[in-house]
């Protein structure tokens, strides 16, 4: 079983993983406008690849959450987060 | 269009959502759009991207898109009535959009995946520096690509040589190509004796 990661830890892997999707993404984008066999080739690889990573990145980081800290409300940035400090006293 | 469409709507989504992070995550609706925006929305447009993609890479002009297959692009214009691939296509035996990829894949369970590889590895080879030396399959020709649509036609049936060497054909023992010579006649196709209705 992994160790809790502290809230803030959660809330910046929420966002590289937002990043890395959002990257992946736009790589599809700007290889879509101008379809060659090597921008296909690179949508697939630089495309998909973080992508992919971003999306399990983002499902690993709320498993964890819901896991460790309870309901992944606790993400929010003014929440009350019982759990956290139950585990820390 | 609908895919560049669906990437647009993807990024706008998802940049927005990373913009306002935490008011996303304080309430259930905004962290169900996240999931959507996060997850949802880029696996199945991704899904459709690469799709459309797999799909363009077998059209007659991604392959002809490589100048290293100019003359056989061209060969298939060539006023020759013996040459297999100007027969298939100025006939309409086969797809015109898919000639290259409809001949040179195995009709088999991996066929597809196989000839895609193969294309990963011809993709590579352009962009590195071209093929070194001549240009040439990968093994013999297949019989059983040949008759994954001609064995039961009645212009194949009808052929008596066909059917006294019925045997040799389907176990590959003697070549389509034994008699059928010319698959792509590269030589025409320089000269540009071209069919000329449908000439390049």
């Amino acid at each position: 079983m992994s160790r809790p990661l502290p809230i803030a830890r959660v809330r910046s892997l929420v966002r590289l993983a937002l990043t890395l999707t959002l990257s992946g993404l736009v790589v599809q984008l700007l290889t879509a406008l101008y379809w060659t066999p090597l921008t296909f080739v690179l949508s697939a690889v630089l495309g998909v690849g973080p992508l992919v990573a971003g999306s399990v990145l983002f499902l690993w980081t709320v498993w964890h959450t819901v896991e460790h800290h309870g309901a992944p409300h606790v993400l929010a940035k003014d929440a009350p987060q019982p759990r956290a400090h139950e585990e820390q006293s | 269009v609908t895919v560049i469409a669906g990437l647009l709507a993807a990024v706008l989504l998802l940049g927005a959502c990373l913009f306002s992070l935490d008011p996303l995550l304080a309430n259930r609706r905004g962290r169900l759009l996240l999931l959507f925006a996060a997850v949802v929305l880029p696996g199945v447009i991704s899904f459709e991207s690469v799709a459309t993609g797999v799909q363009r890479s077998s059209e007659t002009s991604f392959c002809v898109s490589c100048h290293e297959m100019n003359d056989y692009g061209r060969s298939l214009f060539v006023d020759n009535p013996l040459a297999l691939s100007a027969v298939h296509y100025q006939r309409r035996l086969i797809p015109r959009d898919n000639v290259c990829f409809a001949c040179h894949t195995d009709y088999a369970l991996f066929g597809t995946m196989k000839a895609k590889l193969n294309g990963l590895m011809h993709v590579f080879v352009h962009y590195t520096g071209g093929p070194r030396g001549p240009i040439e399959l990968y093994a013999p020709y297949p019989n059983h690509n040949c008759m994954h649509c001609h064995d039961d036609a009645r212009g194949y049936l009808e052929v008596p040589v066909h059917l006294s060497h019925a045997a040799e054909l389907r176990s590959g023992e003697r070549s389509c190509l034994s008699c059928h010579d010319v698959a792509h006649d590269l030589e025409g196709a320089r000269a540009a004796h071209f069919w000329h209705p449908e000439a390049p």
